[in-house]
């Protein structure tokens, strides 16, 4: 409880990262209980209630078929944390073991890492498109090619630390009583990995939202009839001078979330050993 | 006395009740004089520095109380650029750490003129040939070619002799050299040193030398102030304090120092540790280390006793006994 | 010595560099084998008239070795051929070129504007730290950097384009057309949109930068010496923060290249963001690979220039 409580700590001393608690926990919430908190279906079409403005029935108003904006925004939560986890569990399950194989191995390290170099020649969402191109539209497809993206900073500031933790005298201790390569990697590298992961995942989980909806909004990602923040931007546009609460809510929930995400990692960030603020600090 | 501080105290900012790094210093330099001041790590001598500089980091310390008097002019209230101006005496500081202490972006040349354009040193060519000549002060040749340089291209040695170029570019009533030689090898330590003294005595300029090794304070100083844990603990000629140290903590310092007669013997440390801020309760500082402590010794004011003609040592029971140079123990 | 570090450590870098495009280009080359179907078909559309398929067959060596394609292909491409797009049956560089002045104009005054704000407002918040200036600076930073471009850019024309009819929503008329300069007001939404998030970036590393160089010890020797608080904060604190921010912007051209895809489509700009999206939509997969191409020749000539400017502003050049 002790640590429950230190690990809290600095989110307490500092308004806007609790702030930034707060509105994630709410998002997760609400998108874990969607299926209660909604009063309406979200795909459920009504015409005759369509572009209704925000009332009591219909907070945040309806769209064009006279969908409740509410209830698909609370939905459009759902897709939208399960695309960070998603882009976040490939950018960790690849990147990783990418990382921390190229600092222990160096000579396949330095190839290693000029691939992920290479991939990152490639500016993020001409090489997402390009993913889905070859891949096709969809969800699953569209976590895949952010997580490709992802995957290569990931990458890169696992490299990094574990060559800096690789350096640190305590695992040259360690080699030096006959450790092998497995027991390095185990037992000192990967431990110490944990806390700069943990705030490159939070950026990552952010970056995605931003790059999930920008690819639903261009139509590109998740399917028309989904009910994702991107795609519901996309249909607001025709109608945004008619039905400003199109444009407003669902863009406002992909602003929080992010934010809420990037005010996370800055807290993380700032609770963490500062020997790798130098890693982390180009992103965000 | 071209510097005087009374009664100086620095304490970490907006605390209550004031938790002081610094406490109730009081001393004093005159005109073409070194004073000493040495103690151990974290003794206060830096923050003190600091403060007669007005350069404590803020908004993390403050000085509260006391005066400084540069001139008889109290600049307590005054930012350091304005400390450091003509009129009010003009007063620079040198740091220990050369290799971080020049800007690396801009030429050496370039930095010691824009210490001497805050002065008025002239416009057009003036300030290079000053800086020529602040180099030749400081024993740097090639001085046309060094000032082009960039800080990373010198040597640890060179840079010092540039950061005291620079501090001289004011023309300073009074240098602050904050351990300036401890980051460096021991040949070069000489060289700096005797600059430093050179130049006290070429210019009347009065050097307040901050430095926990008291082998160079035997060398250099003319007088002497032993801190410990933010306060003054004893104040002397050099000589004299050698000779009769009279601070309880002035006297383990000494007992400390290896005695090349006797290898077979323990050294003497001074039992204990050096306290936290916040452990410093009221009185004297020194009173859990120390052998000869009595109840009056940890509350209320600590008198200055007279120990002899100048040499001062802050409390209840100023030992009379002999030190390094006066022969046994 | 200007001369001679320039040469050695920019030869190394360009080498670099031009290493890097052809392996890119591999991959490039790779993605028209990599999308299902006959590659044939992905070139010319299911339209193809035999004759055509064999005369691009012949052209592109589709029925060697891959290897042999891959080269057949890099020579066309260093020839300027690029191939022709499916849907305008024109040369795919031709395409690209029409939407180049639309992009640099947006992607250049973009730039300004992230100078403009970012960096002002980052030094004024780093030297107030903890105020409410700061603070205020700090969170509404953080803020923009969250905000979706498109997002911000349908407010701009909602605010501005509908609502107040300052500004038009959307196509960009050439400056080099009927109105001349002031053309330019096409651009004026989309860049502020564009501008935003990475404005909000900049700010915060500017921020960042000069908080960390402010505690380094020569920002002491400099105070020491006498000089002003400003001169302070411009000759020292600030031209050592420059060189991270200066780094930043390579990175930052990368995503605005990345969100002017977005920002074009939102503004109807004929630029090459919007033709990557129309052709992806079209399946044009030439031109698809054509901008794939220039865009990277593009950010890594970026990238490396950036590398260079910051090469000569840190003079702590690793010398060869």
């Amino acid at each position: 409880m002790q640590t429950l409580a230190a690990w809290f700590a600095p989110f307490l001393k500092r308004r806007l990262s609790l702030l930034g608690l707060i509105i994630l926990g709410t998002v997760i919430l609400a998108a874990l209980f969607a299926p209660w908190i909604t009063p309406f279906d979200p795909l459920e079409i009504d015409p005759i209630n369509r572009l209704t403005p925000p009332n009591s029935v219909y907070l945040f108003g309806t769209d064009h078929f006279g969908r409740d904006t509410f209830s698909r925004v609370v939905y459009g939560a759902r897709l939208a944390l399960l695309i960070g986890t998603g882009v976040v569990a490939f950018a960790l399950a690849t990147g990783v073991p990418i990382g921390v194989v190229s600092a222990l191995f160096p000579r396949l390290g330095l190839v290693l890492m000029r691939l992920v170099d290479l991939l990152m020649a490639f500016p993020a969402l001409l090489l997402a498109l390009g993913l889905i191109v070859i891949l096709g539209q969809g969800v699953v497809n569209a976590i895949l090619a952010i997580g490709v993206v992802y995957l290569t900073t990931t990458a890169r500031i696992t490299y990094s630390v574990a060559l800096r933790l690789k350096a640190e005298t305590y695992v040259e201790a360690g080699a030096s009583m006959g450790g092998n390569i497995w027991w390095l990697a185990t037992r000192h590298v990967i431990p110490n990995l944990v806390s700069p992961l943990l705030v490159q995942a939070s950026f990552v989980f952010a970056f995605a939202q931003l790059g999930a909806a920008s690819l639903d909004f261009l139509g590109l990602g998740a399917p028309p009839d989904v009910p994702s923040w991107g795609n519901m931007l996309a249909e607001s546009r025709r109608f945004i001078t008619r039905a400003p609460w199109l444009l407003f809510y669902p863009g406002i929930m992909i602003v929080l979330t992010a934010f809420s995400l990037n005010l996370v990692g800055d807290a993380l960030r700032d609770k963490l050993d500062p020997r790798f603020r130098g890693e982390l600090a180009g992103k965000g | 006395m071209v510097l005087r501080v009374n009664d100086l105290s620095v304490s970490i900012a907006n605390s209550d009740p004031p938790l002081d790094i610094v406490k109730g210093v009081s001393l004093e330099i005159g005109e073409g004089e070194i004073l000493g001041v040495v103690g151990e790590s974290g003794c206060g001598k830096s923050m003190t520095s600091l403060a007669i500089m007005g350069l404590l980091p803020k908004p993390a310390l403050a000085q509260r109380g006391g005066e400084i008097l540069l001139e008889g002019k109290d600049v307590s209230d005054l930012p350091p650029y304005r400390r450091i101006e003509q009129d009010c005496g003009g007063i620079s500081m040198i740091f220990q750490e050369p290799m971080t202490s020049l800007n690396p972006v801009m030429r050496v040349g370039e930095q010691i003129m824009e210490a001497l354009r805050v002065h008025d040193a002239g416009s057009g060519r003036a300030p290079e040939a000053r800086a020529r000549e602040l180099l030749d002060l400081v024993h740097i040749a090639d001085a046309a070619h060094q000032l082009s340089a960039y800080p990373h291209e010198l040597s640890g040695g060179m840079r010092q002799r540039i950061m005291i170029a620079i501090a001289l570019a004011c023309n300073p009533k009074v240098l602050i050299a904050d351990e300036p030689t401890t980051a460096l090898d021991v040949t070069v330590q000489a060289q700096i040193l005797s600059l430093i003294r050179e130049l006290c005595e070429e210019l009347s300029m009065a050097v307040l030398f901050i430095t926990h090794d008291l082998g160079v304070v035997a060398q250099l100083a003319d007088r002497v102030v032993v801190m410990y844990a933010g306060q003054v603990a004893e104040t002397a000629d050099v000589d004299d304090l050698f000779a009769r140290p009279a601070h309880p903590y002035t006297h383990g310092l000494f007992s400390c120092l290896p005695d090349p007669e006797n290898r077979s013997g323990y050294l003497n440390p001074i039992p204990g540790q050096a306290p936290l801020i916040t452990d410093i309760g009221d009185g004297c500082a020194f009173a859990p280390r120390c052998r000869f402590v009595t109840a009056e010794c940890r509350s209320g004011l600590l008198p200055a006793a007279d120990i002899a003609a100048g040499h001062l040592a802050m409390c209840h029971h100023p030992q009379g006994s002999t030190g390094p140079n006066g022969g046994s123990r | 010595m200007l001369a001679e570090f320039v040469t050695s450590y920019a030869m190394r870098r360009i080498g670099a560099a031009i290493i890097t495009m052809m392996a890119a280009s591999v991959i490039i080359f790779a993605f028209i084998h990599l999308i299902p179907g006959d590659p044939l078909y992905v070139l010319l559309g299911d339209g193809a008239t035999p004759d055509q398929a064999d005369t691009l067959r012949a052209k592109l060596g589709l029925d060697q070795p891959i290897y042999v394609q891959y080269l057949v292909w890099l020579g066309n491409v260093l020839q300027g051929d690029f191939g022709n797009s499916l849907f305008f049956q024109e040369p795919v560089l031709t395409v690209i070129a029409d939407g180049a002045e639309t992009s640099i104009l947006l992607a250049s005054i973009t730039m300004v504007w992230v100078i403009l704000i970012g960096i002002p407002i980052g030094m004024l918040a780093a030297t107030r730290p903890g105020t409410i200036v700061d603070q205020s600076a700090s969170g509404l930073a953080m803020f923009f950097a969250s905000v979706p471009t498109f997002w911000v850019g349908l407010y701009l024309i909602l605010f501005f384009a509908a609502w107040l009819g300052w500004l038009p929503s959307s196509g960009y008329p050439s400056i080099f057309e009927d109105g001349g300069f002031a053309n330019l007001r096409y651009l004026l939404l989309p860049s502020l949109a564009l501008a935003a998030p990475n404005a909000a970036l900049i700010l915060r590393l500017t921020r960042s930068s000069m908080l960390d160089v402010s505690r380094q010890d020569y920002i002491r020797t400099a105070r020491a010496k006498g000089i002003r608080p400003w001169q302070v904060t411009f000759r020292h604190i600030f031209r050592n923060a420059l060189l991270a921010v200066v780094s930043a912007f390579g990175f930052t051209f990368a995503a605005l290249i990345s969100e002017a895809v977005v920002t074009e489509t939102v503004f109807a700009l004929p630029g090459i963001g919007r033709l990557v999206v129309q052709s992806i939509l079209r399946r044009d997969y030439p031109v698809i690979q054509g901008v794939n191409l220039v865009t990277v020749i593009l950010y890594l000539a970026i990238n490396l220039l950036v590398d260079l400017i910051n090469r000569m502003l840190d003079p702590r050049v690793e010398l060869d």
